[in-house]
């Protein structure tokens, strides 16, 4: 590449000005040498971030043309809902360019127009507001989700960066299925769990529980125990109060029901462990005993999620669990 | 070794290699997911750093993972490290083969360590082996000594299944974390500890804490939230906001407070104009950046704010904090 001179000091006046003063000066996160996660692993928000810092490391390190070809060509970079997009940082929001946009390179160099969400938002109007005013930061918007083709909910970490001289913004986002603004009936159910059983399910279904329970508070014990959303074959929720009484249950072995309570409860039988100080202690946990399934009626062992939630001044112990198979 | 060891030992072998299976599809590998000690800030993070060292030892033997974990500060930081204890139901006969936090407990006698009960009231060795021998590992929720503070504070780990020079035992590491419904400490989290070392960390915590007051005291916490100097502090307090954006609570002596007064003038109204009450409301966490007037320096300045929803006696909130940057 030639430069002139007066280029290379436009250059590096933009390159000044792509670095924030004093952005998080006393919260930088983890570098990507401490934290890694490639796009398949993101999990979290906390994840994404760290996604975001070794983007912006390797598009430092190995430049634009090789950064663009890895965002949208490797796994490590792209997967599922998960990739790193490249924005122009302009006040013109209506003008900012795609640099690297790997749902549809086709918009690559191209301007997207005004990008106004659901909530209001301009989008490129708020991340120019970020990665000037602040360097580096969380955005909230609804966008098109490429897996699932609806807009939803996305949390997505910014940074500013440099792109060929021109100021612009490296994110990646995440959608979240248990947030109060998703926690769709469709998506978050007993079937679905059933069908997939996994951790990162189980936590989703019970965060979602804990909503209605919070929003419902009584109330919402009647659709939690007998709605199919919330129990399908083997899969049931449960409500215990802090003296380890069951609230509500949709295991037709237990004790339903707001008024009645019942001492043979869920989180009793574990152990001799008094798991019910512990699951009010941590807030969330994952539990593991042996208990009946409902579904076959053998005892089988079973991985539990219960939430603390406090629903009109009463602290409930919330919880679901799946059934492992028998071991061989 | 007589026959029975040999046949314990086969077994722990099965169950190292068959247990990697429970789970294993949705927990990434160090590939794909990989932290140093120093960087841990969250229960998933902890999960990753547990893969990473058994994978470690798996690759490196015990000795030079021995030594790599007592002194390597990609394994050790602070109350962060990796510990690796003799897989039997039974406290007073576990031994602790890895323990850089208090390497004094690498004991060849294991009762030299007491009683390994905490207060959720059962020998803590004994459960982990539940977890490790029925389900092949996970979480492992306990009171243990914090060395950073020395308090004894819940503690929750993630452990698996290894091979330790042919003794079968587990490893794991875990996090306290300062903001759980068990702990929440006015000494630990306060206005005064944010305003003196600023961090998205320490702010998190603040709102989280703040708002388990709030959900189980409900109105009565806005009383405490505004004025208590734990919640104020020259330029950190908490404000409370309704679904409408009216002001319930606020120790900002230049907003409106009082649960029934309300107010127009809230935080999240005069942020550039965007409706970030409802990105609030449907984030139920999220970071916001603003300019603002310093309640200590009476000047607009750049401000990081953490909001939180919650949902008390059946109204929903958003309870948030935050910190300004050019102080």
């Amino acid at each position: 590449m030639t430069t002139n001179h007066k280029m290379s000091g436009c250059l590096f006046l933009l390159t000044l000005m792509a670095v924030p003063p004093q952005a998080f000066a006393s919260d930088n996160g983890p570098s990507c040498a401490e934290k890694s996660v490639v796009a398949s692993a993101v999990r979290t928000r906390d994840d994404v971030r760290a996604f975001v810092q070794c983007a912006y490391e390797y598009t430092i390190e190995m430049g634009p043309e090789e950064a663009r070809r890895a965002f949208n060509e490797d796994e490590r970079w792209n997967s599922g809902s998960i990739y790193v997009f490249i924005s122009e940082s302009t006040p013109e929001s209506d003008q900012a360019h795609h640099f690297v946009f790997p749902p549809e390179p086709e918009r690559e160099g191209t301007s997207r127009g005004l990008l106004i969400d659901v909530f209001g938002n301009d989008y490129y109007k708020e991340q120019h507001r970020i990665t000037s005013g602040f360097g580096e930061g969380w955005l909230y918007y609804s966008f098109t989700n490429f897996a699932t083709g609806r807009d939803e909910p996305k949390a997505t970490y910014i940074k500013s960066i440099d792109w060929n001289g021109t100021p612009a913004g490296i994110g990646a986002g995440i959608y979240q299925r248990d947030i109060p603004g998703s926690c769709n009936r469709e998506e978050v159910n007993a079937s679905e769990l059933v069908a997939d059983p996994s951790n990162r399910k189980l936590q989703e279904f019970v965060r979602c529980a804990a909503m209605e329970l919070e929003t419902m508070g009584y109330f919402a014990s009647i659709s939690l125990t007998s709605d199919p959303r919330w129990r399908q074959d083997s899969v049931y929720v449960f409500g215990v109060d802090g003296n380890g009484n069951t609230l509500f249950s949709g295991d037709p072995y237990r004790w339903g029901g707001w008024t009645l309570g019942g001492a043979d409860t869920e989180l009793t039988s574990l152990a001799n462990r008094d798991d019910l100080s512990v699951a009010d202690a941590f807030g969330e946990t994952f539990l593991y005993y042996m208990a009946r399934n409902p579904a076959t009626g053998m005892e089988q062992r079973k991985v539990v999620f219960v939430k603390r939630v406090v629903t009109y001044g009463l602290p409930i112990l919330i919880g679901s669990g799946y059934y492992l198979p028998d071991e061989e | 070794m007589n026959r029975k060891w040999l046949s314990e030992l086969l077994m722990f072998s099965v169950l190292v290699v068959a247990m990697q299976g429970f789970g294993a599809a949705e927990t990434p590998s160090c590939t794909d997911k990989s932290i140093s000690a120093g960087a841990i800030r969250t229960r998933e993070d902890v999960k990753a750093f547990v893969i990473c060292a058994r994978e470690h030892l798996e690759q490196v033997g015990e000795d030079s993972a021995y030594d790599a974990f007592h002194n390597d500060p990609r394994w050790r930081s602070g109350p962060i490290y990796v510990f690796i204890t003799e897989l039997l139901p039974d406290g007073t006969q576990a031994r602790s083969l890895v323990h850089p936090g208090r390497p004094a407990r690498e004991t060849t006698d294991p009762a030299m360590l007491g009683d390994r009960s905490d207060a959720f009231g059962s020998d803590t060795i004994a459960e982990a082996y539940r977890i490790i021998t029925t389900f092949g590992g996970g979480w492992w929720h306990y009171g243990f000594a914090n060395y950073e503070t020395g308090l004894v504070s819940p503690k929750a780990s993630y452990i698996v299944p290894v091979d330790w020079n042919g003794i079968p035992a587990f490893l794991g590491a875990g996090i306290y974390s300062r903001d759980l419904p068990g702990t929440c400490r006015s000494d630990e989290v306060n206005a005064s500890v944010l305003a003196a070392h600023r961090s998205e960390d320490r702010l998190k915590e603040f709102v989280h804490c703040a708002a388990m007051e709030l959900e189980s005291m409900g109105y009565f916490a806005s009383i405490g939230l505004s004025l208590d100097p734990r919640w104020r502090r020259d330029s950190i307090y908490v404000f409370g906001l309704d679904a409408n954006g009216n002001t319930l609570f606020s120790g900002d002596p230049y907003r409106r407070g009082g649960w029934t007064s309300g107010g127009q003038d809230s935080e999240l109204i005069s942020l550039t104009g965007r409706d970030n009450l409802s990105v609030a409301h449907a984030f139920g966490e999220t970071f916001l950046y603003s300019m603002s007037q310093n309640p200590a320096t009476g000047m607009q300045q750049r401000k990081v704010v953490f909001v939180k929803r919650v949902v008390t006696y059946g109204l929903p909130i958003l309870i948030g904090s935050g910190y300004y940057l050019d102080e």
